[in-house]
């Protein structure tokens, strides 16, 4: 797709998301298929050994070291406040770049790439609270539906509710 | 008579040389006829002398007379005489009877009359009595004697008899006792043999079990063995499963990391866009490979998992085996000596029964030659029965013959 772009130029382009398939990043978590734009997944790895924070929301299990850098551990699960994520030596974790943040999601399983027409995109549908206050659309693949997060949204959610008012300045 | 005659044949002579003279004169011939008459036995008549002429006949008519007198007197006398004598024989005779006839020989013959002539006859009588006395002493002393000894013969008679017949009757009801002995030893020795065909059958069962009692022991045997070597293959088997189990969670794990990587080269392939394409295809059909070689592992993993609990079943049911074994070697060996001890039991039963079954046989010859001897005696003693009945019959009519003999020598009186 970004190979296309030099050729097709801006309409070409915009016809091109209009009606070439996107890649999503699939989980599974919450008994249900979740996914996300697949551009924003740098790797996929194994969970190392959690080092947990002291008075961190129960969202944030703790931080893991990987490449050198110490990542944030982010249970999307918790968030949206409902069940925890088992955390073993098997998870998997997506890590991912939401603009300045770089942090590791982790799911029951990583189901993986899957690529989805944009146009047969929908509409969450209209709720309130938990999880449907971050679905920017619901799409249909092979396996099913496929519920996509606004994960930018999710994690500056995160980020700030894991920050006290107190801790504007981080 | 001599004396008789004589006076007859004087005048007979007489009368025939009167016979000659009177054929000369009359008177001679009346005298010689006379004379005739007279010899002829006739004394009745007599010669008138005083009719005779002639003087000289007329004496010998005298005398004629005179001698005819004479002769016809003794004549007389002579008869009397026989007459006396007569009566003297005839009341010998008379008395002879009487004693024949009353046996009355107590007293000596007297006769109403005496004549010399009778002395010899009644010596003689008196003679014949006296034996007869002596006779009928000695036959009245035996007929007692006969007598007594015939009632002691007839009475021994009769005990013998009696004796012969309760005999018989003892030997009778031993020979029917001995039948049912016969029978009672025949029934035994039948029982005895049916004992020890039964033993026989029992004993070669009893071998026969025996035999599979060691059969069963040495299978049990086998089977603990054989629960032994399962026991020891199981424990191989869950050695080897364990290393399967090991190799699978290494497949496990390079499978878990073959997907990572290919979920990342997906993930690179994306990112290269369109160049990518083939590349994420390839990732992908690698990640397919990867989960399958999963699935397969998860597969292999839950084969482990039942064979673990097939193998942990197997090992109990093993033990259970080994265990079940040395209990069945435990009771084989209870049974062994049990059927031990049958055997012996019925060894003796059929040696006993063997024994009786010879026993009885013999005592069943034995029985039977008893049987024999008594039929033996029984005819004996029937015999011997028969014997002595004729022997009490003889000595009865023994009895009464002396009875009546005593009886008949009673009638002549000796005393």
């Amino acid at each position: 797709m970004p190979e296309s772009k030099p050729t097709t130029e801006r309409e070409g382009k915009a016809a091109a998301e209009e009606s070439a398939d996107a890649w999503f990043f699939c989980l599974r978590m919450l008994g249900g298929r979740y996914a996300f734009e697949a551009p924003l997944v740098t790797e996929v790895v194994r969970l190392g050994p959690l080092t947990r924070l002291p008075a961190a929301p129960a969202f944030l299990p703790g931080v893991f070291t990987h490449r050198g850098e110490v990542l944030p551990v982010l249970d999307i699960g918790q968030l949206v406040g409902r069940t925890a994520v088992p955390i073993r030596a098997s998870t998997r974790a997506a890590i991912v770049h939401c603009g300045p943040w770089k942090v590791a999601v982790v799911s029951d399983a990583v189901e993986g790439l899957v690529s989805i027409p944009r146009r047969t995109l929908e509409p969450p549908p209209a709720e309130a609270g938990g999880v449907a206050e971050f679905l920017s659309a619901v799409g249909r693949d092979r396996a099913g539906t496929v519920a996509i997060l606004d994960l930018p949204r999710l994690v500056e959610t995160a980020r700030a509710r894991a920050v006290p008012a107190g801790g504007g300045a981080a | 008579m001599p004396d008789v005659q004589k006076p007859q044949k004087k005048p007979a002579a007489r009368a025939a040389r009167n016979g000659k003279a009177s054929a000369a004169s009359p008177d001679g011939a009346r005298l010689a006829s006379y004379l005739r008459e007279v010899a002829g036995g006739e004394y009745g008549a007599r010669l008138d002398p005083a009719t005779f002429a002639d003087p000289a006949l007329r004496a010998v008519a005298e005398a004629a007379n005179a001698a005819v007198e004479h002769v016809a007197a003794e004549a007389k006398e002579a008869r009397a005489r026989v007459e006396v004598v007569t009566a003297g024989v005839d009341e010998a005779i008379e008395a002879m009877i009487r004693l024949v006839i009353q046996g009355d020989l107590s007293g000596s013959l007297r006769l109403g009359v005496n004549d010399a002539a009778l002395t010899p006859l009644i010596a003689g009588v008196g003679q014949v009595m006296e034996t007869l006395k002596k006779f009928v002493t000695e036959i009245r002393e035996a007929a007692l004697q006969l007598s007594t000894s015939s009632a002691e013969v007839l009475a021994a008679a009769t005990q013998n008899e009696s004796s012969t017949s309760a005999q018989a009757s003892a030997i009778h009801e031993t020979t029917a006792t001995m039948e049912e002995l016969k029978g009672a030893s025949h029934q035994i020795a039948e029982n005895a043999q049916m004992v020890a065909a039964i033993a026989e059958q029992t004993l070669s069962g009893a071998r026969t079990g025996e035999g599979a009692i060691k059969e069963f022991m040495g299978s049990m045997e086998k089977v603990r063995h054989n629960a032994v070597e399962v026991d020891d293959a199981i424990a191989k088997l869950s050695k080897r499963v364990e290393r399967i189990g090991t190799v699978v969670e290494v497949i496990d794990e390079i499978a878990d990391r073959s997907d990572l990587l290919a979920l990342n080269a997906a993930l690179e392939g994306a990112k290269a866009g369109e160049a990518g394409r083939g590349f994420s295809i390839v990732a992908a059909e690698m990640r397919r490979l990867a989960e399958n070689v999963m699935e397969s592992t998860k597969e292999i993993k839950n084969l482990i998992t039942e064979i673990r609990e097939a193998t942990h079943a197997a090992k109990e049911a093993a033990d259970g085996n080994k265990r079940m074994a040395g209990e069945g070697e435990k009771l084989g060996g209870n049974a062994i000596t049990a059927v031990t001890g049958i055997l012996a039991g019925i060894q003796e039963t059929s040696d006993a029964a063997r024994v009786i079954h010879l026993a009885t046989q013999q005592q069943r010859t034995a029985t039977e030659q008893v049987v024999q001897s008594m039929s033996e005696i029984e005819e004996v003693t029937r015999q011997a029965q028969a014997g002595s009945k004729q022997a009490t019959g003889a000595a009865a009519e023994l009895t009464k013959l002396a009875e009546r003999l005593a009886e008949l020598v009673k009638r002549f009186k000796v005393d």
